[in-house]
């Protein structure tokens, strides 16, 4: 993937609280650089594209709503699940099928974290085995 | 106001006001105002019904009019850059104060969101306002002039004439053909103050309008009177002008003079009267409709009759298409030109007259005639003529490629659909399309159009908003702001923001994106403070949502501009809430809080009042949960005691107080209301209470926190109130590295009574900042919530006055200690605040031994006194008042008590009794104390609990394992093997002394053979215990049979045992002859030793476990289903009281022996042992150590060993035997003894042993039973012993193996038999250790066997089966070099 690619997963649960949040490049360290403002312009986006999420959830009956908002050339594609729990792919041009492919991949992984008895739609995600698949999944899928 | 209005005021005719100086000086000397800016206000005429027909058959009539009025060298467009920077300074003066600006929170709250900012507006009029007067609109140009002159000119006509000969025109109007069309009216001002003095032949301002009507026509005449208002009185006329007076452009322009006369004190307009201002309102209404309003129509008539001449009939469509072309390569001509840099003529070619960049058209030809049809139609109201024309002036410039032109066609073609009633679809796609093509494209990248794209996207905006298309407006604006410059882009975010606000619902998300895209572009400008107003307004949407980086560079942000507006406080709380940024690296971390910490310093320098405490985030507190730790009626003497849980310490608390004996459920619990009482929420007066708060840092660096105490109230009485420093709270210092959590207990004393209210904690984050936090506790709902009610309540405390309390300190108490060690400590106690009595510790553990009776160290003489006086006393009286020590009661607990009268007092200083610790079980010992005592003064509390645990870790030390056996040659006595394991580390252990503490018991050493044996216990694990003694044998020490008592039976050792060996040493055990008392009740005088009465605790506890264990399975009932785990009481009762026999086992071997094989029970055995290094005595306690098996009819043939005979003398020898029987089983057996050929050869074979190695003689069978070869024992009764006496006759010398003789027990079901050769007569204990130990071979090999009869089994070495009643035993495995050597059976 080429230098400075944008790729940042977000599963937004009950209020706006992010409950995961995973930069998906192959750059991305755990230490972030706080120097790059693109960490909070990333926020910004995904989070102003829920209020596009909310108004297309009700414009069709699939979980995939495609791609839903964008900011320049940040774009945003999203998934929404059968509690309203959002997944939201902040991208920069990834073909609408990898995408899918790769919602419906995280979605399997999402449920099984669902399982757990203790989650809530706020419980933050933090397992590191679920970043892991995640990050497997978008290697996979969306070739990060 | 509506999108029509709006329109017609934006297009409305333009008057050119040329005003001589004279006319200015009335006008501005007293109302400040200039004569353009006098007229602005009545340029607006309602109420009109003037008959219009333009280029139809129809006419149609203007209802209402508005007329701009500008000064004639006003009247062009500024150059953008001056128009740039007029724009930024109307942005500039709004951020200069923004206070004024509405909270949006609020406003959403409401339900009232605002339509626009209120900068928005203003700005967007001046934006508006520097787009006039482009050169291809001609709606801007001026349509009339308006000559004013002074009433006061001597030759107005004249002057009139030379004015307008001499007036500077408008750029656009410098072609003469303009000039031709303009429409020419003449003002004559008059002034109606009082003259000072005129002249008598100066006219009035009447006969001078004559005279100008005379010359210049009538209806281009009219006189304006004013100034006839007093000056001094407010006319209240100053409004009409605030909202019309523009500032002025730098240079001037956008019609507006360069400069304007400052507003007076008296405002606008003073000196005007109503009837000044009603004359001119009729002045200029009769202008408007019967001049100007008449030259419009004209006009537009006029023009469309040229238009009708060039552009119909073919031979007009001809020369279009012909001048198209013409046009268009022109246009490229000019284009390639401007761009090589060429120089451009200076005039151009005249159609048409391009524009520096060629793209807009010029005003010529009969495109420009077709946009002055369109525009002045417009003006006059006829909108369907304008978008007709306008029409096919698109398509004209669309063919041509004036993109510009074109454009600009749009925007105003989007106008006047709008006013012909088209869809709103059509309205904004002609707006879009303006702004399309207005957009700066590929091929054309000057940035010229941006300026009017962004204007037809705020048109769109304004109509779509108007019309409830929130959305369409918010994409406008979002497409215009995307080429703008930071300043008007930040403008045009925050209005495309609020449209966002107003649709349904609310996208609040995107509002607040673009707010802080907003407040970024308007940072980039440096306006700070619209920036700052954009941040703040959108954080409470981001709070709390943990978008940690969103949150994090708005609060960075806005403390950054705070600091540098000088607002240290709003510096201080947005630095505050980025401290909490556990994702950062700690680099981050630290810069941040060293900014917090640089603000909160700055502030408190200056202000330091403001700087109260903080809500800091840092360290994290849980504030929900804070653990209360206080003492009343019931008190701890340390944290451990606090730890065990308050059901343990209640039910040893109901063993102390009368009728406190709770039952086991809510249904028999008589005395409940009696032991809630202890734990209400009350505290004394002067005694700490404790709260225990959980403090994180979420931080990776560490945090340093001083003075953190707890944040409290105490509410007085009234009549105490006023007392200072009720509360002495106590403070602390805490450092937490980077990701600790810590438990930190906190302390304060409530020095007078009143009720305390714990409301949180406080403290200082590096020495600078101080915060606090209130305790929240936990909130539910349901059926939970009363009980979080009451835990709510469990802040506020009643305090009462003081009372004493007495304090227990145990001196001597190792931390760590062997097992079994005698330790001998000290018991202090002491009273604060006074004296207490009727003291009583209740322990639930044996391993402490207090003595209250003895006299204590250093108590008070006459207390002293007092208390032998009424020990005395109570003596004579009843037993209850004496002191007692360790006295067993119910639940596995000993009670001591210091009888009734026995006082502490607190001035006397301590009172000392000796105490005495011994662990018996190696591991964690806790020692659970409950004291009662009775306060002597105060009246709130009749009694208290003092509640004390002590932690001792007990290391093992030694490991003993005893074996008691019947001894083969002594029916009587039993032989103890004694194996003693050290478990010391290092420590070599002297043992001292083994001590059989059963009465009549004789404990006697084996004679020299007593000496232990040392081996290493992991050598000899898996090794035979005697070939593997022998091999690892040490040394033997000396011992001797020191002591006989009655009561117990002392064997000395003084034998090292080094670290981590074994010993074995063997005693004789002789039982009592006759019965003992009962040992059960033991009485031991107050001189016994402390060995001894531990001893005797761990045997009456043995006994009480027993009897309930035996009680229990009697019931029927199952076990107790306490786990050891949750009960220390109950733990305490499942640790067996020996060291060496297991639980099981135990209980097993103190249950009643039905043999009833001695009178007075098994033997108890204490070890004594010393550890030099540490000067450390203690012993270990064996505990009814029984004979290892089931014990049947033992038998035992002695006869001399060996024996001299002469045989020449006498051919037989006579040897007499004896066989002994004695009966160790619970019944009564028959028994019958058979020698000679009547015993069994199976039997014999089975039984045969070797002879002594050593003997020197030969074998020889020839030996003759005499007498009686059958003797027959019809009764042998259970414990007795029975003799029968034989002789055998031998008649020849050699070793004569007696083994043809048998006897056969039998008793009911079970038959016993058994032979037994005459050498193998138990030898005495006296021979060499060799012996010693071959006896202890043959001593195992001839163990009673007994099976059922009914069964048949088998052992790992020797089968044994009964086959008609004889045992018989097959030896199938054997061990040793020879088979017949050993065989080691094992049942």
């Amino acid at each position: 993937m080429a230098a400075g690619s944008v790729l940042t997963f977000v599963i937004v649960g009950r209020d706006d609280h992010p409950i995961f949040e995973a930069d998906l490049t192959s750059k991305a360290s755990e230490v972030v650089n706080r120097d790059d403002r693109a960490q909070y312009l990333h926020q910004f986006v995904l989070h102003a594209a829920l209020d596009a999420v909310d108004e297309q959830i009700w414009t069709t009956t699939n979980m995939h709503l495609a791609q839903v908002d964008n900011f320049n050339q940040l774009r945003v594609s999203a998934y929404v699940t059968a509690a309203q729990m959002k997944f939201l792919l902040l991208h920069d041009g990834k073909s609408e099928d990898a995408i899918k492919a790769f919602f419906k991949d995280v979605y399997e992984v999402y449920l099984k974290v669902m399982m757990n008895p203790f989650f809530t739609p706020n419980t933050q995600i933090t397992s590191p085995s679920v970043h892991q698949r995640i990050r497997a999944i978008a290697k996979t899928q969306l070739k990060a | 106001m509506e999108f029509r209005t709006q329109t017609l005021e934006a297009i409305s005719p333009v008057v050119m006001v040329v005003a001589s100086p004279e006319a200015e000086a009335i006008c501005q000397s007293q109302n400040g105002l200039t004569v353009t800016d006098l007229l602005r206000p009545y340029g607006f005429f309602h109420h009109l019904s003037v008959p219009v027909r333009t280029v139809g058959e129809h006419s149609y009539r203007i209802k209402e009019l508005r007329l701009r009025f500008y000064e004639a060298s006003a009247i062009y467009q500024p150059a953008p850059k001056v128009a740039e920077d007029h724009l930024c300074a109307v942005l500039s003066n709004a951020a200069t104060d923004v206070s004024h600006a509405p909270d949006l929170l609020a406003a959403l709250k409401k339900g009232e969101v605002p339509d626009a900012l209120p900068w928005f507006k203003h700005y967007r009029e001046e934006y508006m306002r520097m787009l006039r007067f482009s050169e291809h609109e001609t709606f801007d140009h001026p349509v009339a002039c308006l000559l004013v002159l002074s009433a006061s000119e001597p030759n107005v006509v004249q002057a009139a004439e030379e004015m307008f000969q001499t007036m500077t025109l408008p750029p656009a109007l410098r072609d003469s053909s303009s000039q031709a069309t303009l429409l020419r009216h003449h003002v004559l001002l008059a002034d109606d103050r009082p003259q000072p003095a005129t002249s008598p032949d100066e006219k009035l301002p009447e006969g001078k309008l004559a005279e100008m009507k005379e010359g210049l026509g009538d209806a281009a005449c009219s006189l304006v009177r004013i100034n006839s208002g007093d000056k001094d009185k407010r006319s209240g006329l100053a409004g009409l002008w605030h909202s019309q007076i523009r500032s002025p452009v730098e240079g001037g322009g956008a019609g507006e003079p360069a400069s304007k006369p400052a507003m007076p004190e008296q405002g606008y307009g003073a000196a005007l009267s109503v009837s000044d201002v009603d004359g001119l309102k009729r002045s200029l209404e009769d202008f408007a409709v019967r001049a100007l309003i008449p030259h419009l129509e004209m006009r537009v008539r006029n023009l469309s009759q040229q238009v009708a001449l060039t552009r119909k009939g073919f031979k007009n469509q001809i020369k279009t298409l012909l001048w198209r072309n013409r046009s268009a390569t022109s246009a490229a001509i000019l284009s390639s030109a401007t761009s090589n840099g060429a120089d451009v003529p200076a005039t151009p070619l005249r159609t048409p007259r391009a524009t520096t960049t060629g793209v807009f058209s010029g005003l010529s030809g009969s495109q420009a005639q077709l946009r002055q049809l369109a525009d002045t139609a417009f003006l006059v109201q006829d909108f369907q003529t304008a978008a007709s024309t306008l029409r096919t002036l698109a398509v004209d410039y669309r063919s041509e490629g004036l993109w510009h032109s074109y454009a600009s066609v749009q925007e105003l073609l989007g106008l006047a659909s709008f006013m012909i009633g088209a869809s709103m679809q059509e309205v904004m796609t002609h707006f879009k399309e303006a702004f399309h093509r207005f957009s700066p494209q590929e091929r054309d990248p000057s940035r010229d159009g941006i300026r009017y794209a962004t204007r037809s996207m705020l048109l769109l905006a304004q109509y779509a908003s108007l019309h409830g298309q929130w959305s369409e407006a918010h994409q406008g604006l979002m497409r215009a702001h995307l080429q703008e410059e930071d300043g008007r882009a930040a403008v045009l975010l925050e209005q495309a923001a609020l449209c966002l606000l107003h649709k349904q619902p609310p996208n609040l998300r995107r509002f607040s994106f673009h707010f802080v895209l907003a407040g970024l572009r308007y940072n980039s400008c440096n306006l700070r403070n619209l920036g700052r107003h954009a941040y703040r307004q959108v954080v409470w949407l981001y709070e709390g949502r943990h978008w940690a980086f969103i949150e994090e560079h708005l609060h960075d942000v806005l403390g950054k501009q705070s600091k540098a507006a000088g607002d240290l406080h709003g510096a201080v709380r947005h630095f505050l809430a980025m401290l909490p940024c556990p994702r950062s690296s700690p680099s981050w971390q630290s810069f941040y809080l060293r900014q917090f910490l640089d603000a909160a310093t700055q502030l408190a320098a200056n202000s330091p009042e403001e700087l109260g405490p903080l809500d800091l985030p840092l360290p994290a507190v849980n504030i929900r949960n804070p653990q209360v730790f206080y003492d009343n009626q019931t008190c701890h003497a340390n944290g451990a005691a606090r730890a065990v849980p308050a059901a343990y310490w209640r039910r040893l608390e109901s063993l102390l107080l009368p009728g406190g004996d709770a039952g086991q459920n809510w249904l028999d619990s008589g005395s409940k209301t009696n032991l809630a009482s202890l734990h209400n929420e009350v505290c004394v007066a002067g005694e700490a209470v404790t709260v225990a708060v959980q403090l994180s840092n979420p931080l990776g660096i560490p945090l340093v926190i001083s003075r953190l105490s707890i944040l409290a109230q105490l509410q007085q009485p009234e009549e105490q109130e006023g007392a200072d420093g009720s509360i002495l709270a106590e403070e602390v210092e805490v450092t937490l590295a980077a990701g600790e959590a810590r438990e930190v207990r906190l302390q304060l004393r409530p020095l007078v009574p009143g009720t305390l209210t714990l409301r949180g904690i406080t403290w200082t984050l590096s020495d600078i900042a101080r915060g606090e936090r209130l305790f929240k506790l936990k909130a539910a709902s349901g059926r939970r919530a009363t009980r979080d009610q009451s835990r709510q309540a469990k802040l506020v405390f009643k305090v009462i006055p003081s009372a004493p309390l007495l304090q227990v300190e145990l001196l001597g108490l190792p931390r760590t200690v062997a097992e079994g060690a005698l330790v001998e400590g000290q018991l202090r106690l002491s009273s604060r605040g006074g004296s207490v009595s009727g003291i009583r510790m209740l322990s639930a553990e044996p391993d402490l031994l207090l003595d209250p009776s003895a006299q204590p160290d250093g108590v008070h003489e006459a207390s002293a006194a007092a208390a032998r006086d009424q020990t005395a006393q109570a003596e004579s009286t009843a037993s209850i008042g004496l002191p007692q020590a360790n006295v067993p009661c119910k639940g596995q607990a000993f009670m001591s008590s210091w009888g009734p009268d026995f006082c502490v007092d607190g001035q006397s200083g301590p009172c000392s009794w000796p105490m005495r610790f011994h662990p018996r079980q190696p591991g964690r010992c806790l020692l659970h104390l409950l004291w009662y005592f009775e306060p002597r003064a105060g009246e709130d509390l009749r009694f208290r609990m003092l509640r004390m645990v002590h932690e001792v870790e007990v290391l093992p030390s030694l490991c003993c394992q005893a074996q008691l056996i019947p001894a083969p040659d002594d029916l009587q006595s039993y032989l103890l093997r004694l194996q003693v394991d050290s478990r010391q580390e290092a420590e070599s252990t002297q043992l001292e002394e083994l001590v059989c503490r059963s009465p009549g018991w004789k404990l006697e050493p084996l004679a020299s053979a007593a000496s232990p044996s040392l081996s290493d216990p992991a050598a000899s694990a898996h090794s035979p215990p005697s070939s593997a003694n022998s091999s690892t044998e040490v040394h033997g020490a000396h011992s001797s049979l020191l002591q006989q008592s009655p009561d117990c039976s002392i064997a000395q050792l003084q034998q090292p045992l080094p670290a981590k060996l074994q010993a074995l040493l063997y005693f004789r055990l002789h039982p009592p002859l006759h019965p003992t008392p009962d040992q059960s009740k033991p009485d031991l005088g107050q001189q016994a030793d402390a060995a001894a009465r531990f001893h005797l605790q761990g045997q009456q506890m043995r006994h009480a476990k027993a009897q309930a264990v035996f009680e229990k399975q009697q019931a029927g009932q199952p076990k107790s289903k306490h786990k050891p785990q949750q009960d220390p009481v109950g733990a305490e009762q499942k640790q067996h009281a020996s060291g060496s026999t297991p639980p099981a086992a135990a209980a097993a071997a103190i249950a009643p022996d039905p043999s009833q094989r001695w009178a007075g029970g098994a033997p108890d055995l204490s070890l004594h042992w010393h550890l030099s290094s540490q000067h450390l005595h203690g012993c270990h306690h064996l505990y009814k150590c029984w004979p290892k098996g089931e014990a049947g009819v033992q038998m035992l043939l002695k006869g001399p060993a060996q024996v001299q005979h002469d045989f020449a003398a006498q051919p037989l020898c006579r040897v007499r035997l004896q066989l002994s029987l004695r009966n160790f089983l619970s019944g009564d057996v028959t028994a019958e003894a058979t020698f000679g050929a009547a015993a069994s050869d199976a039997a014999r074979a089975s039984w045969s042993t070797p002879g002594p190695a050593s003997s020197d003689l030969p074998a020889c069978h020839s030996h003759v039973w005499s007498g009686r070869k059958r003797a027959h024992i019809d009764t042998l009764p259970s414990g007795a012993i029975n003799h029968k006496t034989t002789e055998v006759l031998l008649s020849s010398e050699g070793m004569h193996n007696l083994q043809d003789y048998q006897v056969k027990v039998k008793d009911g079901l079970l038959l016993i038999s058994g032979t037994r050769g005459l050498n193998d007569a138990f030898p005495d204990f006296t021979g060499k250790r060799q012996q010693l130990r071959q006896e202890r071979q043959e001593f195992n090999f001839h163990r009673e066997i007994r099976l059922p009869a009914d069964a048949s089994t088998a052992s790992g070495h020797v089968h044994a089966k009964v086959v008609e009643g004889v045992l018989e035993v097959t030896v199938d495995k054997v061990w040793g070099p020879q088979a017949s050597d050993r065989v080691d059976v094992q049942f």
